[in-house]
Formats: structure tokens, sequence, C-alpha cells
């Protein structure tokens, strides 16, 4: 064993090359809070102003200096008993005490600094309250390993359990489910959500103009002078539109080889892995037994080219939509094929039909959701004689969107459920299909609005430690069985949940 | 691992609907009542001093049909906490929990115990005046599958709160 080639029970620091990285960290946090100023500083003309700018640089750039070796010093970690003990802190002195038992996940991560000197980012999850959770800088990799083994192995020991598991990822045991290539991350930052990065190009535009005004420089007078006529007004327009359809393209796509270049899916034992990233390479590791549920889902674009993306939805202590649900992107069918049986039993898929939900969730979503808004907009067109038809149009428009797109999701809404698992598939646009094992299971709530009251309708929603399922409008006396059902399966489960 | 493939007929799984309910204690209605008339009070307190503040009478034209909304409004609010007092009632069971609360969005909520990570007992201000606790339940994951039950005598939640505490603790000891 490579543990032995450690004594963890001994105060250790980290690599030097954490150095590198709390400087490079510390002034990554300065820059971020702070570069609206100095762009505006270097853009504006005043002469004293960028004296001060200089000296407030360097001023920053030393104290962060100074912090990060001081937080390098001052940070060190061993291992007593069944625990991980942590110094650190600059001002704050604080001190960690983490019981093997409590850790959820020890992950790696390597960006382009810690790729070059070989160390390797550590990531602990615990189990907890978030302020808790910390990460090593730089651990030389061979120490990261024996680290990860030590906590784990202990763990596994003090867990006893008959199945019990194997967390520590020797590389041999995992075998690939999915290798991105260059022509699969093409495609996928083609089918990119590109509204995202749209919206974020334009808030970028918004927010420089509002700094320049606010600098003293009015772009329109610069912008005025370059549009005389209203005809080349609307050409520059659809130009426009165009170069920034062509960027927000461009940034998905940047963004997309950034963080999936060279993704891999792998299989382990127990589990799977997933690595990915070009200058900033993360490893993440997703036992079974913590997957809550397994989501995949597409949109338009997506499923032209016969991709989706998948989540597996991790229990995590923090709040649920937080980091611990990991997304592989680019999976074709046989993937989630692949994935589904590896996670699932042999034969847990049998007899799933999907069923669909009842009518009258067409009929409210389209009231409640499509007609009062229309009516008060009525109502405003009634007592605003300038916009009348302004109005009375988006009125109109609006019930049509929620007619049709109401129809589309009460057709794709489908659920069903074995002794096993639980689906349920939604979508508008795309596709979204959930499964989770029902024993994962770990709140069951049962709504009634009124209306549904009346007419004996339910909406059942399940929570996992990681999200969450809704089945609306089911029959009250359904959702009441299917209730009941995955109680009993849960309350006589011995299973290993989390 | 085995493949376990019981087949269980769903007559006889144990079913929540014929169980008794128990209520919670009828007070915290009033409980109830007087912390959604406090929030209603500090929001006209605030449209109030808007109001007073402001001397632009020609913007403020039309401010008693804000304040008859906002008034409709809150007692329509304080109508149905009070309605939703009267449903909130629960049923322990051997292994679960179920509780019901909810007037216009009437929700029952089922926990089981060995999904439940630990409990406490909760006595808010208003609560205490009138010798209230309440009992919440934390799982796993976010707050929204937490279980909180207002309402209940301090010794009866602390009860409960052992009895649940000895039943998760049992079954992690299996």
């Amino acid at each position: 064993m490579r543990k032995n080639d450690f004594d963890f029970s001994i105060p250790i620091r980290q690599s030097k090359v954490a150095i590198a990285i709390l400087i490079y960290k510390t002034f990554k946090i300065i820059v971020r809070q702070l570069w609206p100023v100095l762009l505006i500083f270097l853009i504006g003309r005043g002469g004293t102003e960028k004296n001060y700018l200089v000296i407030f640089i360097s001023v920053v750039a030393i104290v962060s200096l100074v912090l990060s070796i001081i937080g390098y010093f001052r940070f060190y970690f061993h291992i007593k008993g069944d625990e991980l003990i942590v110094h650190k802190g600059v001002i704050n002195r604080k001190v960690l005490n983490i019981s093997f038992d409590r850790i959820q996940t020890v992950n790696f991560e390597q960006n382009l600094i810690q790729q070059v000197f070989n160390v390797v980012g550590l990531k602990v999850d615990t189990a907890g309250s978030a302020k808790d959770e910390f990460s090593f800088d730089a651990l030389d990799r061979d120490m990261a390993v024996a680290l990860r083994e030590t906590i784990l192995s202990a763990k596994k020991e003090s867990v006893l359990e008959e199945n019990s598991i194997t967390e520590q990822s020797s590389e041999q045991e995992f075998s690939p489910i999915l290798e991105l290539g260059v022509l699969d991350l093409i495609k996928i930052g083609a089918s990119q959500n590109h509204f995202k990065s749209f919206g974020l190009i334009m808030l970028f535009f918004f927010w420089i103009y509002d700094n320049l005004q606010d600098a003293g420089i009015n772009a329109e007078e610069y912008t005025e002078s370059y549009l005389p006529e209203m005809s080349q007004a609307l050409a520059t327009v659809v130009i426009m539109a165009v170069i920034l359809s062509v960027v927000s393209f461009l940034i998905s796509l940047i963004n997309t080889v950034f963080r999936y270049f060279d993704l891999k899916l792998l299989r382990g034992d127990r589990g799977f892995k997933i690595i990915s990233g070009l200058f900033n390479r993360k490893e993440v590791a997703a036992m079974d037994h913590k997957i809550q549920m397994i989501q995949w889902g597409d949109n338009p674009l997506k499923r032209f080219f016969g991709m989706k993306d998948l989540q597996f939805k991790q229990a995590s202590s923090v709040e649920v939509n937080s980091n611990k649900s990991i997304k592989v992107v680019g999976c074709y069918n046989e993937q989630i094929e692949e994935v589904k049986r590896h996670y699932f039993r042999s034969g847990a898929f049998d007899g799933l039909q999907g069923k669909g939900i009842d009518y009258r969730y067409l009929i409210r979503r389209i009231i409640f959701v499509g007609g009062i808004p229309a009516l008060m907009l009525v109502t405003i067109a009634y007592f605003n004689i300038e916009q009348r038809w302004v109005l009375l149009g988006i009125a109109g428009l609006w019930l049509i969107w929620i007619i049709l797109s109401s129809i589309v999701k009460f057709k794709k809404y489908r659920y069903d459920f074995n002794q096993w698992v639980m689906l349920v598939k939604k979508g508008m646009f795309g596709d979204y299909e959930s499964l989770l094992k029902l024993i994962k299971v770990q709140n069951i709530k049962i709504q009634q609005t009124l209306y549904q009251k009346r007419n004996d309708l339910a909406d059942i929603e399940f929570y996992t430690a990681s999200g969450s399922a809704t089945i609306p409008f089911i029959p009250h006396q359904d959702a009441k069985d299917i209730r009941d059902y995955i109680l009993y399966k849960v309350e006589t489960s011995k299973e290993r949940w989390m | 691992m085995f493949f376990e493939n019981e087949q269980i007929s769903s007559d006889e799984l144990p079913q929540i609907e014929h169980l008794y309910f128990e209520s919670i204690e009828s007070k915290y209605t009033t409980v109830a009542f007087i912390s959604s008339f406090l929030f209603w009070l500090i929001i006209f307190a605030g449209l109030a001093a808007v109001y007073l503040l402001n001397d632009d009478t020609d913007k403020f034209k039309h401010a008693h049909w804000v304040l008859l909304g906002v008034a409709l409004l809150a007692f329509a609010q304080i109508f149905v906490t009070m309605k939703s007092c009267k449903v909130k009632s629960f049923a322990l069971r051997e292994k679960d929990i179920i509780y019901r609360t909810g007037y216009l969005w009437y929700k029952e909520i089922a926990v089981p115990f060995n999904r439940v990570q630990h409990l406490e007992v909760v006595r808010g201000p208003i609560a205490r005046m009138f010798n209230l606790a309440s009992l919440k339940l934390f799982t796993a994951g976010g707050q929204q599958s937490d279980l909180k039950i207002p309402g209940l005598k301090p010794d009866k939640a602390n009860r409960l709160k052992e009895v649940v505490s000895r039943k998760i603790r049992v079954d992690e000891e299996e």
C-alpha cells in the first residue's frame, strides 16, 4: 500500500506550489471584484488617476502576496485517529476537526498551474454544514492519492457493511463509457443554449455603457456621429444582431471546449468517474450509493445531433442545486442505456410503460397561466386607449403560446414505476427524463388544490437527498397507492442510500 | 447482490388513509394570526411611511386603491392561514410520520424515519408566549424536504423527538 509511504500523523504542509496557487487565487478574486474599476481607469483620460491606480495595484499585489505566503505557512494538516485535523486561517485562525465518516467525497482538481507542477487540488466534501467544506490547493499527486486512500479506507472499516464499498479509485478498475472527441465537442458547443451567452453579452454591453457614462464618457456622442439616418440605423441593428449571434455562438463553443475538453465518463466497480476540462482538469467521482437520481434531457438542437445531457444528482449536505449534480454532456442513447444498466440492477425497467396525466391539467394550466393574465391585459387595454391594440395583441399571443405549450407539456408528461424505480418524463422544447430508485425517496408529498380535491386529483412529489420529481394531476387514489408503496419500499430497505 | 422480487398485493400495504390524525393545539391558530398580523402591520407601516414622507401628491392619486388592494390581500392571507391551522394534524406510525397542512393547497407529507438525519424542538417568540413548540425533522439534502410540525405542547414535542430519535438510533444499529 502506498499510504505507508507517508506519515500523516505529523503535521504536514502543502506542496510549495500552493503558494503560487494561493497568489493566483487571491489575485483572481481581487481582479474579479475590481476589474470594472480598472477598466474605467484604463479608458479614462485622467493623468493623476492613473498614478493612483498604479499605487493601488501595487498595494493590492503586495498585500495579496503577503497574505498568500502567510496563508501557506498557517495551513497544515494531520490525521489523528479517524479525524482529519486542519489548521488554517490568516487573520482568524481556525482548526477543523473532520471525522472520516462525515467525509462524503474526496475529489481531485487540476488547473493549469497544478498540471504543470504535477500537483493536485483536493476537495473534501463533508456531511454537515457548508463551513466545514474545504480544499487543499496543492498536494503532490502521490500524497493526494495516499491521503484519499487513507481517509476512504478508514471510513470503510468504520462502516463495516457486508456490501462495503471500495471507494478507492485505483485507475485500472475503471472502464470508459464515453470519451468525447473534437467533433463531439463542436456539436455540443453548437447545441448549447445560445440565448444564455447572448444575454450575457447584452448585459456586458449595457454594463460597459453604464460605466462609461459614469466615467464621464458619453457613448451616444460617439455612436451618433456614425448613425446619421434611420435606414442606416436599421442596417446597423441587423449587422449588430448578426455579430452578436456569431459572438454568442463562439462564446458557447469556447466555453464548451474549456469545460468539457477530453471528457471521459468511466465506470468502476461501484461508481462512475468523470474527468474533463482543458486548463482546469476536474476529476469527480459519483458513487452508486450517493447517486440519488439520474436525469437526462435534450433541446431541439441537441436532438438534431442525437445528443443528450446526462446528470447524476448526488447527495449533498449543502443546497440541492449546488455543484453536487454532475453533468455529462454529449451522451448518445447507447451511453445513457449503459449508465442505466450499470446503476440499476438488471430487470429494473421491466414493464415500465409511461402513463399519462389527467387532461384537466391542460384545462387548469390554460385557464390560470394563459387565461387570467390575458384577461388582465384585456382589462388594461379597455382603459388604455393609446396602446389598446398592442396590449390585445400581446394577450392573444400569450394565450396562443400557453395553449400550444400546455398541449405539448401535457402530452410529454409520462410516469411509471415498478418495484425498483420511478420514471418521470416531461418537457416542452426538449425531453427530460428523471429516473430514481424508490429507496432513495426521503419525503413524499401529496398536494391538492381545492379544484383537485373536488375532482379527486392530486400532485405527488418525491424528494430525494438531491432534487425532486413531481407528477401532476393524477387520480388521488393512484397518488395514495404510489405513496403507500414507496413508503413500504423505503422502510423495509436495508440498502445503503447515501 | 441478491435479487428480490417479492409480490405485494396493494391491499396488503398499510394505508395512510385509515389513520387517526391528531390535530395540533388550537391555540396555534392565535399564534399564526398574530404573526401574520404583525407581518402585514409592518407592510402597512412601510407603505404609510412612503406615503407620508412624499409630498408629490400627483403621483399618489391612486394610493387609496393600492392600500385597498393590499388590505384585501392581507385579509385573504390571514383568513387562509387561520383556515389552514385547522387542517394541520399529524399521525405517527411505527416507521414514519405523516403531516397534513394547507387549505388552498392541501398537502400530505410523509417522511420515513430511516431517512431522518436529526430532530430539533424549536420555539419562536410568539409561540413561547402561548407555551407552544415546533418539532423539526431534518432530512439530507435541502430545506425543501425538511418537515416542521408547529403548535405542539413543549413536553409533547420533546416526547415526540425522543420517540423518533430512538427509532432512528435503532434503525442505524440494525
